[in-house]
């Protein structure tokens, strides 16, 4: 008897979903487009400030901008390194002990990240309030020289004593134009990267915490509990987003959390049908009735077991949700409402608001950017809703 | 068919209560007692306008009767209190439920009893069904357009998948529907309505400010012309979702059997999609009308105050700024009384056109 | 039934060399490839295979269903009463479907519009290829349901898909098949989702209705069972071609390729079930059941030699760089293998 064909056997492995989603090309774009927003917020005042990266005038070398680090900046700037240790200990972990486990490796990196988390809040909160008094725009204006004198990009902040030139028009040295104030408009954009993102990443969590809770218990424990997580939703939902957000407000002090509390309250009916929907399907298959043969109690079959599974599409309606959560929040701010001390992008379109008819880059670039960031997600979210569906529509 | 809608109105009364028990917790954030809350926290400190005073809160607090317990008013039976003194047994019963926050509040709604605005001392019921009307004809009209542009376009999309059109039609709408309304709104005004550009269309405002002197056609036409950038801004969001929808409705019914079946009998393709596909694949927009509606009233506070259009959106906006809290309330619970209404319309709707559906 | 001359004399329908292909043509991924059979008038050919071996493909390719894009028929022809159907234009295509050649398919949930009222989806058939008007086209239909053996055919007509059973619905589908007086009716898969006993019924009505039409029947399947209950000849598929092509006793009892002699062992008979304590047997000794080792290749992997050589015992080197032909065994016995097995 001749060798019979084995092959079939050794299929190669199906691709995870990490690599359908890498395949696309616009999905691609946005995840990258995202990065780099993150990015940007976390490297604000290296990319646009008054205050040199370097600087030395005979004493040494010196680095202005972290003198002028405020307890935002360090965080920031702290979050994007552990985000870069993370990223870099997943990749080199394996070539450095190639016997760890996947789920040993995983450990590592949470712990290590842990460790990472305790240390960045030990110094972020003790951050002191510094007042930095030196002023570097002399050497940047050519007022003074300097041996080395390397400034950001922009080298403009997004508050400084006013310039002479107010209202200009985008050019080589503003590209973005400037607002009435002589403030450069895109420096006044990146920093107002960060309220945006943080809006939005806190507006979801508060949604998917309260949505997956209640989902995932309506959806597995069925009858009365389900029945009123039912008509609690419906409730929710029939208040429209606006109407709901101006009419708690109203009672409550203009601070950007409760503003974050408020659109994450709004969603969570969303994440929660989709919670509910994964596990009324799956409460009923058979790996539910084996853990529960094997004793497991009813919360830890739904979180260990069913919830990684159910977890996808409330990813991909996160990532919606995001984008939503901007759009509402630069909404809010544009119409003037939150507290004036927060730039977010809807905040600067409001302040430009007086100024558009004769000035049209306040009106352009500030809105361009809420839409590249919601496309982004966007994007993202489509590429992910792709990756994770069996049945592949195109 | 009446039972059924019977039916639903009958399940949608515990939402409709449970929306007043919302509004009235958003009640409960009110102010109360200023003197008790720090300097930073007081709304009386630091509100937009600056045009909240004690007085306002006061009447907040008469108007919702916020001193009262909230539920269930035991202290009719305490002894020393004057305003029970003359009830008998009874009274006092009945006062224990009927004098606390809540069925208090519930009374008044009942018999549309909304107070009177802190701004003009008009009864807030006036002013928000003045408001209702006019943001009526515009989510109307928006949802009518959205309806007939959005079902062709996705069905031609659908027929023609894959080819440039449908990529061109694909990449236009996800645009749409990524593009913030405030923005479009803004840049339309620059761009289209005065300033520095094009000057076709009035920048705000439902008719010019002559239109009283206007004849009956030309009236109308000012009001058309007036409504035609606010529509747009309005309609595109809701057209490019439902648009994406009818599409991929479409797609997943043309790959069913019984599309086969149909083209097996030998049908013209124009047959199959006009007879079999496209009935079918109308039927989950229908109930689209459920989530386009909150999306629409909650996209007309930026739409009408932009616009300057005295709608509901408009109303709320300004109430907002004044801390106008009756007129917020009874805007709020409006919305959220509208959103219901046409939840249950979509779910009337559906039954009627889709025969698998049977009272449940 | 048909004899080997009738069937040379008039073949209703002649299939030469037909190839379908899905993705791209680089690919090659051939889900027919170089596929022939043909079908006499009022016999019937059951054509059996596993799952992904072409059958279904065959069916839409005859009636030109396949989906394009992805699927494309690029070589063949297929003869039906004397014109080529792969040449004929649209308009006389459709004339074709439903009226000459009907087609029945598998699953019964899904395969009738769920707005239309059953009687309806019948007449639209009628109106279309007979002309008739609205009221005799729902007058017919009725009449049709009730020679399938529908119950009360005048309230089924007005009836909802989702309220009839699956073998209610496949009997309209059978209704509304041969409505139109068709020659040929392929039926894919047509009690594949039945249960058993609702099977039994559903093949006894295609064979009653076949006899009293005259009509012709492509029966697939992949139940050797169902196939070996009302066809006359049987086509073997495996892989996108025809490997094996008999009389159905023939085929039954003296298998020419060594893939439907492994079929047919690895499927239990009352002759001969598996060795269970207290099972009984009816005659003969015992068998055992013995599964087909591997799996069906990819399109991918298919070559130009003999497809199943990767799981067949008898596999020689020969078999790997040649196709075998699909020969003449014996009359009427057309067999694709080099080493065909001679005897039982």
């Amino acid at each position: 008897m001749t060798g019979i064909d084995q092959s079939g056997l050794d299929q190669p492995r199906p691709p995870t979903t990490w690599m359908r989603f890498r395949r696309q090309r616009a999905p691609m774009i946005g995840l990258v487009l995202l990065g780099g927003l993150f990015v940007i917020a976390a490297l604000a005042p290296f990319l646009a400030g008054n205050r040199p990266i370097l600087f030395a005038d005979g004493e040494g070398l010196e680095l202005p901008v972290l003198a002028g680090f405020t307890q935002e900046d360090f965080f920031w700037f702290a979050g994007f390194g552990a985000a870069l240790l993370a990223f870099f200990c997943s990749k080199f972990l394996r070539r450095i002990r190639p016997s760890l486990s996947a789920r040993q490796g995983r450990r590592v990196l949470c712990l290590l990240l842990g460790i990472a988390a305790a240390v960045i809040a030990a110094i972020g909160f003790s951050w002191p309030e510094r007042l930095v008094h030196d002023d570097y725009t002399p050497y940047r204006d050519g007022g003074r020289e300097a041996s080395l004198c390397v400034f950001p990009p922009i080298c403009y902040g997004p508050t400084e004593v006013p310039l002479t030139n107010s209202l200009d028009s985008p050019s080589l040295s503003h590209l973005f134009g400037t607002d009435r104030q002589g403030d450069d408009v895109l420096a006044r954009m990146i920093h107002g990267t960060r309220i945006s993102l943080l809006v939005a990443v806190t507006a979801i969590l508060v949604c998917m915490a309260i949505g997956i809770a209640l989902g995932a218990a309506a959806g597995y424990f069925g009858g009365w509990i389900d029945a009123l997580v039912l008509r609690l939703i419906e409730v929710v939902t029939c208040f429209p987003a606006f109407f709901a957000v101006l009419a708690v407000l109203a009672f409550l002090p203009p601070r950007i959390f409760w503003v974050m509390l408020i659109i994450g309250l709004l969603r969570w009916p969303g994440v929660a049908r989709l919670t509910r929907g994964e596990f009324l399907r799956m409460r009923d298959w058979d790996f539910v009735a084996a853990a529960r043969a094997m004793g497991l109690s009813n919360g830890r079959i739904m979180v260990r077991h069913i919830l990684p599974n159910a977890l996808a599409p409330v990813i991909v309606s996160a990532t919606f949700g995001m984008a939503g959560a901007i759009l509402i929040e630069s909404g809010l701010s544009f119409l003037g409402i939150g507290p004036a001390s927060c730039q977010s992008w809807g905040r600067l379109l409001s302040e430009f608001r007086p100024y558009f008819d004769v000035a049209w880059w306040l009106s352009v670039f500030p809105g361009a950017s809420i839409f590249i960031t919601v496309v982004a997600l966007n994007l993202v979210g489509e590429g992910l809703r792709d990756a994770l569906d069996p049945r592949l529509k195109k | 068919m009446l039972r059924y809608i019977l039916k639903r109105l009958l399940i949608a009364i515990p939402t409709l209560i449970g929306i007043t028990i919302v509004t009235f917790c958003i009640i409960q954030l009110a102010p109360g007692d200023p003197a008790d809350k720090s300097e930073e926290e007081s709304v009386v400190a630091t509100t937009f306008s600056g045009q909240v005073t004690r007085e306002v809160v006061e009447r907040t607090r008469q108007l919702y009767g916020l001193d009262k317990p909230l539920l269930v008013n035991t202290r009719v039976w305490e002894s020393d209190r004057d305003e029970y003194r003359e009830l008998g047994f009874f009274g006092r019963l009945g006062a224990m439920f009927t004098d606390a926050q809540y069925p208090i509040w519930l009374a008044r709604i009942v018999t549309w009893d909304f107070g009177t605005s802190y701004q003009d001392h008009r009864p807030v019921t006036g002013k928000v069904w003045e408001a209702f009307r006019v943001s009526l004809l515009f989510q109307v009209l928006s949802i009518a357009l959205i309806y007939l542009i959005a079902i062709p376009l996705g069905v031609l999309s659908a027929i023609k998948r894959g080819t440039g059109t449908d990529r061109a039609i694909s990449l236009l709408l996800f645009l749409l529907y990524s593009l913030p309304n405030f923005w479009v709104a803004t840049l339309l005004i620059v761009f289209l309505a005065g300033g520095e550009f094009l000057d076709l269309f009035p920048p705000q405002d439902l008719s010019s400010s002559d239109a009283a002197a206007m004849g009956g056609v030309a009236w109308l036409f000012d009001r058309l012309w007036h409504m035609i950038l606010p529509v747009i801004c309005l309609t595109y969001g809701g057209l490019a979702s439902l648009s994406r929808y009818a599409r991929s409705g479409m797609l997943e019914v043309i790959g069913q059997d019984y599309i086969l079946t149909a083209r097996a009998k030998g049908l013209s393709e124009r047959q199959v999609i006009v007879k079999h596909a496209f009935r079918n694949s109308v039927l989950p927009i229908v109930t689209l009308l459920a989530t386009l509606l909150p999306a629409l009233i909650g996209g007309s506070v930026i739409v009408e105050t932009i616009f300057n259009i005295p709608g509901m959106g408009r109303l709320l906006f300004e109430s907002f700024l004044a801390r106008d809290y009756p007129v917020i309330m009874a805007v709020a619970f409006f919305s959220s009384g509208l959103v219901l209404l046409g939840m249950i319309l979509s779910d009337v709707l559906y039954m009627l056109v889709d025969p698998r559906i049977s009272l449940e | 039934m048909s004899t080997e001359s009738d069937r040379k004399a008039q073949p209703l329908l002649e299939v030469r060399g037909l190839k379908t292909v899905f993705g791209p043509p680089e690919a090659g991924a051939a889900a027919v490839d170089g596929v022939s059979l043909a079908i006499g008038r009022a016999e019937a050919l059951g054509l059996v295979g596993e799952s992904g071996s072409g059958k279904s493909v065959t069916a839409l390719s005859i009636l030109r269903l396949v989906a394009d894009p992805p699927g494309k028929i690029v070589d063949g022809e297929i003869f039906f009463k004397g014109r080529d159907l792969l040449r004929l234009e649209a308009d006389a295509m459709r004339a074709v479907r439903g009226n000459e050649i009907a087609l029945i398919l598998q699953e019964p949930a899904t395969a009738l519009n769920p707005v239309m009222t059953v009687g309806s989806q019948i007449a639209e058939a009628l109106r279309l290829h007979e002309k008739l008007n609205r009221r005799d086209a729902n007058r017919r239909a009725v009449e049709f349901l009730d020679r399938v053996g529908i119950p009360s055919a005048e309230k089924t007509a007005r009836s909802w898909p989702h309220q009839l059973s699956g073998g209610m619905i496949q009997r309209a589908m059978i209704a509304m098949a041969l409505s139109c007086g068709p020659d040929l009716l392929i039926a894919d898969e047509p009690t594949s989702a039945l249960d058993v006993t609702i099977q039994a019924q559903i093949l006894d009505l295609l064979h009653r209705l076949r006899r009293e039409e005259a009509m012709s029947l492509l029966l697939i399947s992949h139940d050797l069972g169902v196939v070996a209950g009302i066809c006359d000849r049987v086509a073997v598929m495996y892989a996108g071609e025809i490997v094996e092509e008999a009389e159905k006793d023939r085929l039954f009892e003296r298998p020419g390729h060594p893939y439907t002699a492994a079929l047919l062992r690895s499927t239990p008979t009352l002759r001969g079930t598996p060795t269970l304590r207290g099972t009984p047997t009816l005659r003969g000794t015992p068998q055992r059941l013995r599964p087909i080792p591997g799996q069906v290749p990819s399109p991918s992997a298919h070559g130009a030699a003999c497809r199943f050589r990767g799981r067949c015992a008898k596999a020689q080197p020969v078999c790997g760089e040649d196709k075998p032909p699909l020969d003449e065994l014996d009359p009427g016995h057309r067999v694709a293998c080099f080493f065909p097995e001679r005897k039982v």
